[in-house]
Parts: structure tokens; sequence; C-alpha cells
């Protein structure tokens, strides 16, 4: 293979292979089963082989991918799921019902499910803070809120974890 | 900060060998690709010198030849300039030097060395490992020569045409340099190159005939002649900056609303209206559930629904998309809406493959105004719509012209040299595009993304675009004065140096921190014109961080800023990081004169913490920083060239929000905190009369909840007259949700007064409401709180009527 064609794929393994989990772990936790994340995941790699976006820092080529992790995952979900807002505690939750993920402890599926059931909002930055360890001012950059909002959203999010999760909760570390 | 349970997590959520097989599979039948791969193979042609800079740009940050080091690592070496990219940093140098006049890179040179002399050094790492920021404030200094290594100014660039403008971004896009490289080979052999695409780039795959996006790339693109704002020639600031819009904000909470006894939102500047998610006019209500345009008949306990559009449904509307906010102007409704299209990108493969013609659909981002006329309220009439490519970011609305603030991002792949309409945004009108004039289009020195900020100025009345202007560099926080308008966008810059040995191994050192970008364009009734940028070191809260005084723009800004080094060993395949230091955390207010060049500065305010609010009122700027000591700073503005700190209160918590109450006092809005500890909300009034002596008079603790006025000004009802301070909150029982509007009243002598806490909609499901907010009309408080609107009497607080409006969550979330 040539030179120029060489370099283009080794470059677009690196990315792959370095942004692979965090693309696949944001869309599973946006579209809460593994059919749909598969999709998400190929969509938003495919989309920068495509697209070749003018990025200038491993920052930027990271806020993008998430960026288009989160936008790819709305696109799909808000085909798949009705909008109608379901109350958390309903039985017959979508996330619930179509979660085919399987994490190895309850602990850990009880979190995921949770997770799963917040407004989108809540459970992107809770995703970006304790999955992805991102710092609340790189969060905010990337989605382009304020960081008083991330703040704000991190704490409601784990409010309203904590409120589904009962006495599990006391023992996952979210140190707050 | 996170162990066990979100590890373990985070590695179990990783895509399975056969998806990422498949992923693989997929990139290399891209026929664009592989047709163009092929054919580089088939002509076997030797390593061209053109080809090889084109090729290793997208492998990795790894171009650019150059010279010293950061300064950071040299600690006894010659002055370095602080903040000049061209000779320090191996990033930015060589692509963007060429882009600096000379000039002004001899003058900040010249000032860089001047300050680096007198300065501490912006960082001599070596010699402070670990910082920890000192529990005292510091002194801060207003020593403008050591200041002025914050700031870097030099000129706004105007393209004199299209293809000098997509040069500049062929310059900036390593991506565009190799599909640039590689196009240049495809044609070296005849009838092998990509058809151009059969259907322009804006076409969108289904087509609505009015979705504004339709062709025209050729539309006004006359090469007009270059605006040709150099340093030397900037406009004069217009004469309506001779009313002073900060001073105009003091005195802007004691005026009861014009015309009649109802509430407006509360904007940052008087008489500058923000758009919300609800008005009023003193006789219906305007609010948007979602997607949905409702409107009230605003009656006391007879109010009632009188008009509802679903705005992504209705025939004559844009592509599907998300309502944001709205204005209300005399009879005209002007609702702002994030659609995206679908566009697809037809390539024709002459080459007769199997995957011979395939369509490659994105999506592009447009942010459009829908104007209604709503002279019968019960009876909303669509009228027109503008657009324009991008985000929507901000707005504002002044004397009848609406300002409309989007981003817009180019990417490489779908830029086309020949078509304008590739990388230029595109504005709209009733479902006609044209391409951004070039006359209209400024380049911001090293701006960093290929991304536009596109401004339009729309007479509301006369339904007609007064003029636009698009400033390639991108912008986050907007501020309008009545004179101007600053657009300001930060970017977190990551430098490194060049690689050095040490021992055994090669290290290259790392600085990163934060770094804003502003332009002041004039505006007059609705004229445009880009007049003066500069960058600054550091980052800015919001928009109540920039206040313009007499001409001068006035600046709170927090500076950060972290470096480390990484020394790899090669033989053995060693990697260490080392000193991931902080820089300590630094605040300051800076002073600009009208061509934002630095007047006057002040900085090293509460180092090691970060400002939480700001209010400039004439010539005090009230600043509160946090997170050890928490003061709240007055600061002498008076003369712009000299501001100096008037006192500094030490009280726990701190106000995320400040607001002038009346005369000699400012309300706070925040948190009441105990070193780091959050015990919740709460209220504060500062006895402001002296400012050489402010302090806080009466707090009141909210307990814990979420406020979202705490950060989102439009979410505060704030009326000295009526002595009414009004808020929504949501908190967290142990078995429900509760949401609630908290009232309450103020008095010198007794303090904040629990007026009521009024509980909305029906309970259980309220967790789901999303901002909250309160308008009174006469006796009655109206209270939206996403999914209802509640209705109270102002007198005894009964609540009168509960409308639930909407099912929907309110709005998704938009994130690009």
């Amino acid at each position: 293979m040539n030179v120029a064609a060489s370099v283009a794929e080794k470059s677009m393994q690196t990315v792959v292979e370095s942004y692979k989990n965090m693309g696949f772990s944001i869309a599973l936790t946006h579209t809460h089963n593994v059919e749909d994340a598969n999709d998400v995941f190929q969509e938003v790699f495919l989309t920068y082989w495509r697209r070749q976006p003018a990025i200038n820092s491993e920052e930027h080529r990271k806020a993008w991918l998430i960026t288009t992790a989160l936008n790819c995952s709305l696109k799909v979900t808000s085909s798949s799921w009705s909008r109608k807002v379901v109350p958390l505690l309903d039985a017959q939750h979508p996330a619930q019902q179509e979660c085919s993920f399987h994490f190895r402890t309850d602990e850990e599926q009880a979190l995921f499910d949770a997770l799963s059931g917040l407004p989108a909002k809540y459970r992107t930055v809770l995703h970006l803070f304790y999955f992805e360890d991102m710092p609340v001012a790189q969060i905010a950059a990337t989605l382009q809120i304020e960081a008083g909002t991330v703040k704000v959203q991190l704490s409601r999010g784990r409010a309203l974890l904590r409120e589904q999760l009962g006495t599990q909760a006391e023992r996952i570390p979210f140190d707050d | 900060m996170t162990d066990n349970i979100f590890k373990d997590m985070r590695e179990q959520m990783t895509p399975g060998t056969s998806t990422v097989d498949e992923l693989w599979r997929r990139i290399e039948a891209e026929p664009e690709q592989l047709e163009q791969l092929e054919q580089l193979e088939r002509l076997d042609q030797p390593k061209q010198p053109a080809a090889d800079a084109g090729v290793d740009a997208p492998a990795a940050p790894t171009v650019a030849p150059a010279s010293t080091p950061v300064p950071a690592v040299a600690s006894a070496s010659a002055p370095v300039p602080a903040v000049a990219p061209a000779p320090a940093t191996r990033k930015r140098g060589s692509r963007f030097a060429r882009y600096i006049p000379a000039a002004a890179v001899m003058l900040v040179v010249a000032v860089g060395v001047t300050a680096f002399a007198l300065s501490d050094g912006l960082g001599n790492l070596a010699d402070k490992p670990g910082l920890t920021p000192a529990p005292t404030v510091t002194t801060p200094t207003n020593d403008s020569a050591a200041n002025q290594q914050l700031v870097m100014a030099s000129g706004i660039e105007v393209p004199a045409s299209y293809q000098e403008l997509y040069q500049s971004i062929l310059a900036h896009s390593p991506e565009l340099q190799y599909k640039q490289q590689l196009q240049a080979l495809a044609e070296i052999v005849p009838g092998s190159a990509s058809e151009a695409p059969t259907e322009d780039i804006s076409a969108p795959l289904s087509a609505p005939d009015n979705t504004g996006m339709s062709s025209s790339d050729a539309g006004s693109g006359a090469q007009g002649e270059a605006l040709g704002a150099t340093p030397d020639s900037i406009p004069p600031l217009s004469a309506a900056t001779t009313e002073d819009s900060s001073a105009a904000t003091a005195t802007a909470t004691a005026d009861a609303a014009s015309g009649g006894n109802f509430s407006q939102t509360n904007v940052q500047v008087a008489n500058i209206d923000e758009a919300d998610i609800i008005k009023t006019d003193g006789n219906h209500l305007y609010a948007l559930f979602g997607n949905d345009l409702v409107i009230f008949a605003a009656a006391g306990a007879d109010t009632a629904e009188i008009a509802r559009i679903a705005l992504d449904k209705t025939a004559e509307q844009v592509s599907p998309g998300n309502s944001v906010e709205l204005y209300l102007n005399e009879t005209t409704l002007a609702v702002l809406y994030n659609s995206s299209t679908n566009v697809a990108l037809y390539k024709d493969d002459s080459s007769g493959s199997s995957t011979s013609s395939w369509p490659y659909d994105f999506w592009v981002q447009n942010t459009e105004v829908l104007l209604y006329d709503v002279s019968d309220p019960s009876n909303p009439r669509y009228l027109d719509s503008f657009g324009q490519s991008g985000y929507y970011q901000s707005s504002r609305l002044y004397n009848g012209v609406l300002y409309l603030i989007s981003n817009h991002y180019v990417y490489g792949n779908e830029v086309d040299e020949e078509r304008p309409g590739t990388y230029v945004p595109l504005l709209s009108q009733g479902g006609q595009s044209k391409i951004m004039p070039v006359e209209d289009i400024c380049i911001m020195p090293n701006y960093d993304f290929t991304r536009y900020v596109v401004v339009s100025s729309i007479d509301l009345a006369a339904r007609e675009r007064i003029d636009q202007q698009t400033v390639l560099g991108g912008g986050d926080t907007v501020y309008m004065s009545y004179g101007n308008l600053y657009i300001a966008s930060t970017e977190w810059q990551t430098d490194e140096s060049e690689p050095y040995q040490e021992s055994v191994y090669t290290v290259i050192d790392y600085t990163e921190k934060s770094v804003t970008h502003l332009i002041r364009i004039g505006i007059d009734a609705g004229t445009l014109a880009p007049a003066a940028q500069t960058r600054v070191d550091g980052r800015l809260l919001n928009q109540f961080a920039l206040d313009e005084s007499n001409g001068y723009l006035r600046l709170a800004f927090t500076k950060d800023g972290r470096s480390y080094r990484i020394l790899r060993d090669a033989e053995y395949g060693i990697e260490n990081w080392q000193d991931h230091s902080s820089e300590a955390q630094t605040n300051g207010v800076l002073i600009f004169d009208p061509n934002l060049e630095l007047a006057g500065s002040l900085t090293g305010l509460a180092e090691g913490e970060t400002i939480q609010s700001v209010r400039f009122m004439g010539d005090i700027g009230y600043v509160v920083t946090y997170e050890q000591i928490d003061p709240l700073f007055a600061i002498d503005l008076a003369d712009p060239y000299n501001p100096s700190v008037l006192s500094e209160l030490k009280i726990p918590g701190f106000s995320t929000y400040l607001h002038p109450y009346g005369e000699g006092r400012l309300l706070g809005l925040g948190v009441d905190a105990d070193g780091s500890t959050n015990n919740g909300n709460k209220l504060s009034m500062f006895d402001i009369n002296n400012p050489t002596d402010v302090t806080e008079l009466h707090t009141l603790a909210l307990g814990e909840g979420y406020v979202g006025a705490l950060y989102n000004h439009k979410a505060i009802l704030v009326e000295p007259s009526k002595s009414l301070i009004g808020f929504g909150k949501d908190s967290y029982r142990t078995s429900s949700y509760q949401i609630e509007y908290l009232l309450f009243g103020y008095d010198d002598q007794e303090g904040f007064l629990p007026l009521a806490s009024l509980a909305l909609g029906d309970g259980p499901d309220a967790w789901y409401a999303g901002d909250i907010r309160g308008l009174y009309v006469d006796d009655y408080l109206y209270v939206y709180s996403g999914r209802y609107l509640d209705v109270f009497a102002l007198d005894g607080y009964e609540r009168l009527a509960s409308l639930q409006v909407s099912d929907a969550e309110g709005a998704p979330y938009i994130i690009d």
C-alpha cells in the first residue's frame, strides 16, 4: 500500500484504538442496548473518517468524538423510543426492557440501569465525569455549556441516582 | 477521583471484536478513499515533497520546525515572549506566524521581553514544584507592564476573496491539506479523478422546498473589496456609547416595567432584551413547552391556553429541530430554533464497481428565527423566517433589531475549493439562501478550530436582515452594550516543547491553559463593523464578566494552567509523567481602551481560587471568588488606567449571581459553603453604600436543593420596588421530589422574609421539571415549570389554577 494511504490508515487506526472504548461506552449509556451502541460506535468513527474534521489537538479530537457520539445516540434513540417520558419507577421502563448489556455484578447492573433512566443531560455529565474521568471544565468546554451548569447537573444527577438506588447508593464513591 | 465500580464498569464497556472488524471493513470500503488509493498505487509515484508535507500532517501534531523550548522549562534562558506564539511553541509557530502582521510581532516581542524581565516569569516551574495555593489572599498588582503578558493584540484579517479565505482554512486544516494532496496526485492521471458531487452540497436529502438551504453558492459572491479593518483604521465607537450601559444596569431594577405592571426577563443591560422561554406583554403569556409554542390569556384564575403551534411540525416550518427561546417585540413573536437538515452528497464513481453511486449523508446545523404575527394572540400567523449556518449561540434584541449569533463548523472533507458555499456560512430568508459576502467575513489571528461565529442583525418590524458578519474563530460568550457586540471564545491551549535529552530520557514539556479570544463588533442601528480584537490568557465566567463603560471594556478573568513533562526511554519503552502541577490559579480584572489595547489591569486576586460571580456597576466592579476564603472584592474602576481593590469581604460561602438591589444594596444568590463543604443555597444582601467597607447585612440559608437561578440569571425574579425576590427550586426528599417556587421579601431591619413556598404541578412527576420561571402580571404570579403553568394570587399566595400544558420533558438537550 502506498505511503499516503498507509499513513492515513495508520492515523485512523490510532484514533480508533485510542477512542473506541470511549465511543462505545458513551453510546451504550445513551442507547441502553448493545445493538444500538454498536451502530452508534461504527457511525461515529465512519463519520470521522468521512468528514475529516479539522482537528488541531487531542483535546479537540476527543471533544469532537464525544459530541458526535452523543448526537448519534440521540438520533438513534429518538427513532426507537417514544418521546414520552415514563416515570422512573415504572417497571416497563424502556431502559430496563431493552438493555441487553450485562455487567458482572448486580451492583454494577443496578447503577447502569439507574443511570440509563435519567434524563439525557444528567446522564451525559455523569458519564463523562465518572466514566471518562473528565474534569468539570473540560466537560463544560466539550458540551458548550457553563461550568456552573455542569456542577449543578452533576449534583442533581447524583441525587437522582441516589434516590433510585436507595441503600445501594451508599457503596458508590460519588465523591461529592 | 474514582476507583472500583466506575472503573470496573468502564472496563467492561468495550466494543466487541466483530463490531470493530465491521467498522474497519466499512472504512476500507469507502469508495472515495479507496479509489484514490488505488490510483496512487497504479501510478506508483515516487515520494513527492508536496505529498510528504501533506501526508505527515494528519498523523499527529508532529510538524513544524520550532526553535526554543517553552519558557516554563528554561529557568535561566534568555527571555522569551511569554505569549507570542511564533517563536516559542512548536505547534503554533510556523503555521501561524505568517498571519500575524510583522509589526505586531515586534511589539509583542518587545513587550514580552520587558514583561518577562520585570515579572516573576510566567512559570519557572522547575523552582515551584507541587504548587499549593496559600490560604491568604495575595497582594493584587496593577502593574500594567507585568500584566501585559496576559494580553496579546494584533490585527483582524479580512480576506480579499473567497480564495484567500480558502487558503487560510487550508493552512489551518491538516486534513484538508492531505485531501488536497490526494486530489492533486489523482489529477495527474486523466479521467481518474473523482467526479465533483453531482448534487449541490446544500440541497436537502428530502426536499421540502422551504428549508432555506437551497443552492446558490454563487449568490452574492462578488469578490468585494476588503473591509480594510486594519488596526489603524478602526471605526470610531458609535455615539450610542454615550449612554453608559454599565450605569444603566445599576438603575435598571429601580424602574418598574415600562407601561404596565408586569415583570420582564431579567437582563444584564437595561433595554437590551435577552431571549427566554417565556415572555409576557401584560395580557398574554407566550411560552415554549418543548417544541410547542403556547399562548395563554393571563387572567388569574381564568387563565387559559388560547393558541398552540407545534413548531417542528408546522407545514411552513424548516426541518425538524428544537426551539430554544423567544422574543416578543410589539406584535411580532420571534422564536429561535435549531434545526438540522440531512444533506446528501452523491458521488458518481465511473469505475463501474458495485458501489457505484453511494450517498454519503451528514447533517447540517442551521439556526432559524421564526416570526409570527401575534396582533391577535389567539390566532398567531406565521410571517417569515431567517436562517444562518450553525447552532444557536445567543441573541439580543435592542430597538427592534434582533442580533442573532450562531457558531458554524467547517469539515475538511466537505470543503470544495471551487465552491465557497462549502466553507463559508450561508444565510437564508424564507427558504432562499445565499452565501455570506466576502466583505462580511473576517479572520481572527491564531484561531484554532475551523469554526465561524455568525452574526445577523434583523429588523423585526420590517422583516429584513440589515447586516451580517462572520468571524472565523468562533465565539462562546456574548456581551452587548448599546454600541458594541463583544464575542469571546475560550479554548484550552496545549503547547509542547521540542524534545530534549535528559540522561537516558527524551523529554517533552507540555503546558496547557485557557486562552480567550475577544472581538469587538461595532453596532449602529443594526449595522455590524468588526473593530478590534485581543487575546487574553484565562477564561471568562459568563456574560457578566464583560462590561463596557465610557468606551472602556472591563473584563474579569480566571487564569489557569498546568504543566507536566513526559519522559520517554525508547530503549525500554518506558514513559513517565512528571510534575503534573497546576499553576496557581489567579484572577483579575483587565480594562481595555476602545481599540482593545490594555489600559489598566489588576491581577493576583485571590490566588488559587476561581471567580464565581461578577457584577460591574459603573465605577465599581464586584467579584466573588471561591474556594478557600471566598472573598467579595469591590474594585475601583473609575480610572481605567488604575484599577484598585477597595475592599475585600471574607465570608463563608459564595454568590454565583449578584444583582443590584435598590440604593446601596447588592443581592447575592449562591452557595452556603464551609470551606469546601456545600451546605445548600443561600441569599445574601450586601451593603455597598461605602465600597471601601462592604458588609453582609443579612443572609438566609435555604438548605439543599437545585436552584436554577444560581447559574442562570434569567431564572430569577427581582423587583425591589415590590420587595419581591423569586426563583424555582426542586429538592429531593426521601420518597418524592418536590418542585416549588420560592418567594421572599426583603427589609433592611428584618432581612429576608420567606413569603411562600409554592408547590408546582402535581407532585410525583415533578422532578421532570426543567427550567422554572416566575412572572407577575398585576396581582397574579404565573409560574412556568417545563410541563405546567401555575397561577397564584400575589395577595395570600393561594393557587388559583394549574394547567398541565405538556407531556414531554421540555426541549431535548442539544449538544452540537
